[in-house]
């Protein structure tokens, strides 16, 4: 028995090795309730899925020879969770050295063989913004991953296509850390915005100086700055901001600045003040991802409300529920249901928190978020309603492949394993489970101090 | 007067000096070679032959010579000859940087804006300027059989720029230098507390610095040939450093040693453009796939610890069904990370089955690990014919040095290393080492022993000293008590936590300065095994390791206590 279990688990991982290219698969789950999302709710049915893109949504559909069939009956079926707030699968989350990093790229930090993908996929998610941290006003460019665990190639945890995204911080940690930390600007709230206006307008110049070259005005060429590159980017519209924030003065702050250089793309984030100005966030098309009932771990984060979700949906935000955490991205559809119980949220609009509005947010809304035809196979089935208490997920599949199955869910499902690793009998310690938002900061500010217990959004 | 006088001292120091650059004087410059099992390139038989090397070269090489008038001659009869090892990457010969004075190290004015010197980014800096031909290194790498070494600078993203030296005795530095300032080194380690300080932030700085050196290089050639009317470009070292390796001149050798690493060197590869040597890899056959071919690759010899098969625990009848369930996970970690260690070991052997161009690098290993290491992964399957061409042949092709160096041929450096058994037998001895005709014996004694400090006598130990141990969660202290007791000690730990309660060492065994012994203690219940391995690096002091089996392994350090009680 055991021997026979050693032996799948060598199977496993010889499988994952030779895997090179992004796979996906056929399948057929049979006799489901299906959660569409977009569609309303579909009992009795049948989803085919081949190539790992829904092909058939009906009943009675027969499977194609050699295709797995799924029965799931009496069981849950809907989109693969999406997170719009997450920093699994990375080994770098700050660059903290400066309050513009906008040249750098968490894409090129992604770890493929972070357990914290499985424990996620455990939860229903197939799809997290692996973002980069809130030490600057203007982080790094963030990823969007797919939750492909088993994969040994970081390339193939990326989703090929999605738009780019950036990180923006406002208000206590850039100040901490550029202020307070350095004695720079940012120092105060007011220095933050000044921050991005700065920043808009040195891109403009710099852009002045590659026209003035191209022109043949001047014949000695300006050097290249990914950094201003990358901001007239944001300008150009081609990159989507995801602003850490949480109040509301200074969420109109940074909606005055991206008017005034006519930035439209926009999605805050956490936004816990966001029921104060969720009017003027609609009117702006701004959108919002937010904790269901998370707060008052500093100082400006006491003026909050479960609330919040509900009030920005009924609002017209759109608005999404993230985690930011390893352990929360396990049970978002618990998260989701808090928003019936604050404030009376529908069934449906409680779902869309977690699937079609953060792809929303993240512009991938054609894609996944919702059970139709012609989108990609990221499917969660769950034993009951995913918004009741006792739901638990069994099976989360991504581009039709099955990558958890709770009837397959072994102990050790490590992919990358230190052949010099102390085996203890007594326990085993993990950093897994970390909140990663201010991650590798205090390393930075205190020269070698770290404290994973605190909680750093 | 005076002057006459300065003449004339500067005549005898300039004398002086060339004496003193002059090489090491020999009383012949010809060697013969007697009869040796010689091993021409790799993948040939040892055959018996003799070999002349004259001023430096090979200059003949068969089974039927005589030996010329002038020749000394080196009877090797029944010894295994093999071509000189090359070192493609190390740190060889090269100045240990003076310590920096941090209050005097040039700090931005804020962590964001770093200059190059100041992020640490020095790719203008050259190993050919560091070299010295007195260091150390130089000599435990030609004892250990190698001939020449790639050397590079030490640093972060782009430390400088390599030269391939010589590893023969010498007084000059310059004389070392084979080929100067032939590569560049890479890696994502980066500098503390100022930008790029990740290496989220390398990355992205060395894509600015690929664009920039281009842009660099197109305004200085506008300038020169035209200048009217244009800014003079103000001259960067840096770019121009870089230039090498943007138009592929010099090859990047790119430290990067587990799949992720890879990864972000293959990406920048991809991105950039420019050649690169994977370097000081560890763990690559996960991703073996994404290499572009006919990218060499240099495994480190750090391997992971030996795991020998009776290390595995065997589960007690006596143990009660709690401890059962631990010993059971116990057993599958094990066996998870023995598959582990196995991929790991099998690196090279995958490697030569796919006929990847690789070798081996020495950046952080000590000289007496290397043949051990090799004989490991032979052991784990790389054919020995893979393994000579990784320390010959192969190191030759990538650094671009095969018409000098790496077989036993008429007109290639006469670099040679003689061995008593075939050289990746267990039992094998260095007995010679030439390098450029240059002859070393290696003494018995000191080819057993690898670095001649651990040999030092220490003395009686007997007494009392006074160790700490680097615990989780903080220092520990005690007293251990040495007795003398023939050549071996009694020994006596007691903790400062449980005074006067003294535990009795067992299984000791001394070994020169180094004492090993084990330890039962019983910790909140729980009985423990300890083993300590000190290393009596004083008469006074001693450092080492206490292993708590499953729990880990920790720095322990102590001082004798010169006042008795």
């Amino acid at each position: 028995m055991k021997i026979k279990y050693i032996l799948s688990l060598a199977i496993i991982f010889t499988l994952s090795i030779a895997q090179s290219q992004i796979k996906t698969g056929d399948l057929l789950i049979k006799n489901s309730t299906a959660l569409t999302i977009t569609n309303g709710v579909k009992e009795n049915t049948d989803i085919l899925i081949i190539n790992g893109k829904i092909n058939k949504i009906g009943q009675n559909i027969s499977p194609p020879p050699g295709v797995r069939v799924i029965d799931a009956k009496g069981m849950f079926v809907m989109p693969g969770i999406v997170d719009a707030h997450s920093h699994i699968g990375l080994d770098v989350v700050n660059e903290a050295t400066n309050p513009n990093t906008a040249d750098v790229f968490v894409g090129d930090a992604l770890d493929p063989y972070d357990v914290g993908i499985y424990r996620a996929l455990a939860g229903g998610v197939t799809i997290s913004h692996a973002m980069h941290g809130s030490a600057n006003a203007v982080g790094g460019q963030c990823e969007t991953i797919k939750h492909r665990y088993g994969v040994y190639n970081p390339d193939d945890l990326r989703m090929e296509g999605a738009p780019r995204t950036i990180k923006f911080a406002l208000g206590e940690n850039p100040i901490r850390v550029h202020g307070e930390g350095n004695n720079i600007v940012p120092n105060t709230r007011m220095g933050v915005e000044q921050i991005f206006r700065s920043s808009f307008r040195e891109a403009l110049a710099y852009r002045g100086k590659w026209d003035d070259y191209k022109n043949g005005k001047t014949r000695t060429s300006p050097e290249y700055n990914l950094r201003m590159e990358t901001m007239l980017d944001i300008l150009d519209g081609k990159i989507i901001i995801h602003c850490h924030s949480y109040r509301a003065d200074e969420i109109l702050m940074l909606i005055d600045v991206l008017r005034d250089f006519g930035v439209k793309k926009i999605c805050f984030q956490h936004v816990n003040e966001g029921f104060k100005v969720a009017p003027e966030l609609a009117e702006y098309g701004a959108m919002a991802s937010v904790f269901s009932d998370w707060w008052a771990y500093k100082f400006e984060v006491y003026y909050s409300t479960a609330y919040n979700a509900a009030i920005l949906t009924k609002n017209g935000v759109i608005t999404s529920i993230n985690s930011d955490s390893g352990e929360l991205i396990r049970h978002l559809y618990h998260e989701a249901a808090k928003t019936q119980r604050y404030g009376g949220l529908t069934d449906g609009e409680a779902l869309k928190l977690i699937t079609i509005n953060p792809a929303t947010q993240l512009g991938i809304e054609n894609r996944v978020g919702s059970l139709e035809v012609g989108k990609e196979a990221d499917i969660a089935i769950f034993n009951n309603h995913p918004l009741s208490i006792y739901a638990i997920n069994q099976l989360t599949i991504v581009d039709g492949i099955v990558r958890f199955d709770i009837q397959n869910d072994n102990d050790d499902m490590r992919l990358d394993v230190d052949p010099d690793e102390e085996i203890s009998e007594l326990f085993i310690e993990t950093n897994q489970n970390n909140d990663k938002c201010m991650q590798g900061v205090f390393e930075y500010l205190f020269l070698g101090e770290t404290d994973h217990s605190k909680h750093q959004h | 007067m005076n002057r006459v006088l300065f003449l004339c001292l500067f005549v005898l120091f300039s004398q002086f000096m060339l004496a003193q650059s002059s090489e090491i004087p020999s009383a012949t410059d010809c060697y013969f070679i007697k009869n040796g099992l010689v091993v021409i390139k790799p993948g040939q038989n040892p055959s018996k032959s003799s070999i002349v090397i004259r001023n430096g070269l090979i200059t003949e090489v068969g089974a039927n010579i005589t030996p010329p008038y002038d020749a000394k001659i080196i009877n090797v009869d029944s010894m295994y000859v093999y071509p000189g090892f090359i070192d493609p990457l190390s740190h060889t010969g090269l100045k240990e940087p003076e310590k920096e004075d941090k209050s005097k190290e040039d700090k931005p004015k804020s962590p964001g804006v770093a200059t190059f010197t100041q992020a640490g980014i020095t790719p203008q800096v050259l190993a050919s300027q560091m070299i010295n031909c007195k260091d150390k290194s130089i000599n435990s790498m030609m004892e250990s059989g190698f001939g020449i070494s790639h050397t590079v600078p030490k640093g972060y993203i782009l430390p400088g720029q390599g030269s391939i030296i010589s590893l023969k005795e010498s007084n000059s530095n310059e004389n070392l230098i084979l080929r100067k300032d032939i590569s560049m080194v890479g890696e994502l380690k980066t500098k503390r507390g100022v930008f790029p300080s990740t290496l989220i932030g390398a990355m992205s700085r060395l894509r600015e610095i690929n664009k920039n050196t281009d842009i660099y290089l197109k305004n200085i050639a506008a300038y020169k040939a035209n200048p009217v009317g244009m800014e003079r470009p103000a001259h960067v070292s840096e770019y121009e450093a870089f230039g090498g390796v943007t138009n592929k001149s010099k090859p990047l050798f790119f430290v990067a040693d587990k799949p992720k690493e890879i990864h972000r060197a293959v990406t920048l590869q991809k991105d950039l453009g420019f050649d690169i040597i994977l370097s000081d890899v560890k763990l690559i056959t996960p991703l073996i796939d994404i290499i572009k071919p006919n990218t060499p690759i240099l495994l480190s010899l750090k391997l992971p610890k030996e795991i020998k098969d009776e290390d595995k625990v065997d589960s007690k009848d006596s143990l009660d069904t709690k401890k059962k369930v631990q010993t059971e996970e116990y057993i599958r970690l094990t066996a998870k990370k023995k598959e582990s260690y196995d991929l790991y070991l099998s690196q090279a052997k995958i490697l030569a089955e796919k006929n990847i161009l690789f070798s081996f690098s020495y950046m952080d290993i000590s000289t007496s690990d290397i043949l051990k290491s090799i004989r490991r992964l032979i052991a784990a399957g790389l054919p020995e014919n893979n393994a000579l061409e990784a320390l010959t042949t192969s190191p030759a092709k990538i650094l671009n040095i095969s018409a000098i160096a790496g077989t036993i041929e008429k007109g290639k450096l006469g670099n040679l290393v003689i061995t008593d058994k075939p050289l990746f037998d267990e039992k094998s001895k260095i007995k010679y080492v030439i390098v450029e005709g240059q002859v070393t014996e290696l003494k018995k004694s000191d080819s057993s022993k690898t670095n001649k400090n651990d040999d030092k006598k220490v003395g009686d130990l007997s007494g009392t000293w006074r160790y700490e141990v680097e615990v989780e969660g903080g220092t520990q202290y005690g007293n251990m008590f040495f007795e003398k007791d023939g050549s071996s000690y009694t020994i006596g730990v007691e903790s400062d936590e449980t005074p006067s309660e003294v535990d009795q060492g067992y299984d000791i065994s001394v070994d020169r300065s180094n004492i090993s012994f084990k330890l039962d203690i019983e910790n909140e219940g729980i009985k423990m095994t300890v083993k300590l391995d000190l290393n009596f690096t004083s008469n006074t002091n001693f450092e080492g390791t206490a292993e708590i089996e499953g729990m880990g392994s920790f720095k322990i350090s102590g001082v004798r206590r010169l006042i008795p009680d």
